[in-house]
């Protein structure tokens, strides 16, 4: 099927935001960063400044021989939070599918909203209209079948673009770009594609893929693909999480070793169940306590095979667990939690010894997940659990 | 006890025993180092952390017998801080060391030797001696393989086996075996297997000095003890059973690959830089042209390194761990390795080439399992 993807980026945001709260600076060089004595860097300059080839990230000293005249503000990043979420907001009205890549730009996948909203193509432009009328900014948009078109199509009219890529148009909008613009192609493979004649994003997408996997490798294929205009990366309207846990707070305080255990096993396979649903493998165990006093420990084991078994998870917990001095304390809260995480289909580490306890865990997860799907989270649990889960 | 010796030698003497030393345990005198004097003018230096004790003795000018312990924290700062002259020290019956060297003068709170943990007599068992240079490279060879940490305790030993006349170290964390032998020169008539703490292995290789030197071993059911110069190193064994090791070394292979160490190792470092960042996954791509070594991050980004390679065999595309792949390869002195590949998800064997006493294993890392 094909989708409708929009690419809604803010035009120099930080300093837009600054301009539009102190009309003092509207129309003159304004410049957001370190200041240039010190060894500061633009973290965003207006369009005023840019004008004199003023860039992101380019050292505020050098920023100031270019445009003596700009004025620098220090960032207030918490400003731009602020506003950064009430956009975000706005792009949420009309998608669940919003995927945020900074504070200043996202990707909005639109297909399908059509019975709720009309047009996908005059939602995003609702949208463009929607953020400059509401918060008097402006950002430039780009609209079309991939991630890959939609961030070239915002890029291609800034400032305050609206750029349109239909599918059949996507090859005579990609060929005439230079290869460098196509995601992954650093200098260096700049460089090597253009050796090889193949400058534009046109050339590379005619290019067969045997020559280029000849010179770069298997992965060149993925390439190609991209010139062609294939991208089939999916808007993932979160991040993948840095780390996951579950925790529980006992109503009085705990000082039964045993019962603690149990908790920690009713955790590890909460937060090994969550792992599974987001695909995720935690290459690093954390267990957290709190003693009645309030004083918390935290402790972290990194794993050598990536885990998201409940048992897997359990069993290094337990191993934290015991390490402690527990005898006579009383415990407030524990945690369980997973972090390093991975993608499950990737990175898995083969063991040399084949356990068969690994195998049988996984089964069982397999199947508590399945019940709980089906039938509620309360339908089945672990015999040892019985008596301590709700 | 009183007695004087030279300071460089007393220093020598503590940096080599300290690794035996833990300030973690509840037993504070664990924290200690015991001195005594032994017979024919040494001072004998011992510490112990009831897995790993290690001895050392130096010599003395003994003025009267006897022993003391001291943290072993403070002893060394003060002695490594003491001017290039002779140190006495001494100790009165409230167990206060007195150190002096030239104008300085140290009282130090000391516990009574009687509380000292003794090491454990050796009783039996089998004693051989091999050179220090065999000692270290089975060491380096396998050590690096071990686990650091796993909850089964055996994957953190050596496997040293004694059997005919040679000497075999193993070592696996379930991930990557290595697997080095050498002849010992004289015959056993026995096959001994023990499992040695691989961190035992580490204080021996440390203390082993350049140069022609001999280590003496001796195993016995519970405990071995290696004797290098005036220095021992004696370790509690690992109780329990090895894995099946033998029978995870694949009999077979239908893929070889012969690449030159320098430019394996050179690649493999270059691909981790970027390996690291995500999963440490690096993909070797074969056929027989060429060896393709790649590995992406979704962060940082892609690398790349193309090798030259004799190739034997289908073309194969092969994951593994880019730092298991990269400490292999740190250890392989040879010029060449043969890598041996069968499918995917079989182990990737290095061997090599010109000497058949050492191998090491690599459990690839696979596409989805779950």
């Amino acid at each position: 099927m094909e989708r409708t993807i929009a690419h809604i980026d803010m035009d120099a945001f930080y300093a837009s935001v600054e301009q539009r709260d102190n009309p003092a600076l509207r129309g003159k060089p304004l410049i957001v960063g370190g200041r240039p004595g010190g060894r500061g860097v633009v973290s965003a300059a207006s369009y005023e400044a840019r004008a004199f080839g003023v860039r992101s990230a380019m050292p505020s000293s050098q920023a100031q021989r270019l445009c003596p005249q700009a004025i620098f503000i220090q960032p207030n990043i918490g400003r731009y939070a602020e506003v950064s979420s009430r956009i975000m907001e706005i792009m949420g009205r009309y998608t669940p599918l919003v995927e945020p890549v900074s504070i200043d730009e996202a990707y909005l996948d639109l297909t399908g909203t059509e019975r709720l909203h009309g047009d996908t193509v005059d939602t995003a432009r609702r949208i463009k209209a929607e953020i400059q009328q509401r918060e008097r900014l402006t950002a430039s948009v780009g609209v079309g079948p991939s991630k890959l078109v939609a961030k070239l199509a915002s890029d291609y009219d800034k400032p305050d673009g609206f750029v349109v890529v239909r599918a059949a148009e996507v090859r005579a909008f990609l060929d005439p770009m230079p290869v460098g613009r196509l995601f992954g192609v650093g200098q260096r493979t700049r460089e090597r594609l253009e050796r090889l004649g193949l400058s534009s994003v046109g050339s590379l997408a005619r290019c067969p893929e045997e020559v280029l996997i000849a010179h770069f490798g298997p992965h060149a294929g993925d390439l190609a693909k991209l010139a062609r205009g294939e991208d089939h990366r999916l808007v993932t309207p979160e991040h993948d999480p840095k780390s996951l846990s579950a925790e529980r707070t006992f109503e009085t305080d705990v000082e039964d070793v045993a019962e603690l255990e149990k908790c920690l096993l009713a955790l590890s396979d909460t937060v090994a169940r969550r792992l599974r649903k987001a695909g995720l493998r935690a290459g690093t165990v954390e267990m957290k306590l709190r003693y009645d006093d309030f004083h918390t420990v935290t402790r972290a084991r990194k794993q050598h095979e990536s885990v998201d078994s409940g048992a897997a998870l359990y069993r290094v917990a337990i191993g934290m667990l015991h390490e402690l001095q527990l005898e006579g304390r009383k415990i407030r809260l524990v945690g369980v939690g997973g972090s390093d995480l991975v993608r499950g289909e990737d990175e898995v580490q083969l063991s040399l010894f084949h356990d068969d306890s690994v195998e049988r865990g996984r089964r069982i997860d397999k199947t508590l997940d399945l019940i709980r799907d089906r039938f509620g989270r309360d339908k089945a649990t672990r015999a040892s659990l019985m008596d301590t889960e709700d | 006890m009183k007695l004087s010796c030279d300071r460089a030698a007393l220093l020598e003497g503590i940096h080599a025993v300290q690794k035996a030393v833990t300030s973690r345990s509840t037993l504070q005198i664990l924290g200690n180092l015991l001195l005594e004097t032994r017979e024919g003018g040494r001072l004998g230096l011992v510490a112990y952390d009831l897995e790993i004790g290690i001895e050392t003795s130096v010599p003395a000018n003994v003025e009267r017998t006897g022993a003391l312990t001291i943290p072993a924290r403070v002893l060394s700062d003060v002695v490594a801080i003491l001017p290039e002259a002779p140190v006495t020290i001494s100790v009165d019956d409230r167990h206060v060391t007195e150190i002096t060297c030239a104008r300085s003068r140290y009282e130090l709170h000391g516990l009574p030797a009687e509380e000292f943990p003794r090491l454990p007599q050796i009783e039996g068992g089998v004693s051989v001696r091999v050179s220090g240079d065999v000692m270290s490279r089975l060491i380096r060879e396998t050590r690096f393989a071990s686990s650091a940490d796993d909850p089964r305790k055996v994957l953190t030993g050596i496997l040293t086996i004694i059997q005919d006349s040679e000497l075999q170290f193993v070592a696996t964390d379930g991930y990557r075996l290595a697997w080095s032998r050498e002849g010992i020169g004289h015959e056993v008539q026995e096959r001994y297997e023990a499992i040695v703490p691989a961190r035992a292995y580490g204080e021996v290789a440390r203390l082993i000095p350049s140069g022609e030197v001999d280590v003496g071993i001796v195993l016995s059911d519970a405990q071995v003890r290696f004797t290098i110069g005036n220095t021992s190193v004696q370790s509690r064994l690992i109780e329990g059973e090895y894995p099946n090791w033998e029978r995870v070394i694949p009999a077979s292979h239908n893929k070889s690959l012969i690449i030159s160490v320098e430019d394996l190792r050179a690649a493999a470092k270059r691909v981790s830089v970027v390996a690291r960042e995500d999963g440490n996954k690096v993909v070797l791509d074969g056929s027989p042209e060429r060896l393709v070594l790649s590995a992406r991050s979704q962060v940082v980004g892609q690398a790349q390194e193309d090798l030259g390679v004799r190739f034997d065999g289908e073309p194969i595309v092969i994951g593994f761990n880019s730092r298991y792949l990269l400490q292999a390869m740190e250890v392989i002195d040879s010029e060449e390795v043969q890598l041996e590949l069968k499918e995917s998800d079989n182990p990737g064997v290095l061997k090599p080439v010109g000497r058949d006493n050492y191998v090491c294993l690599l459990m690839p890392m696979g596409v989805g399992q779950s």
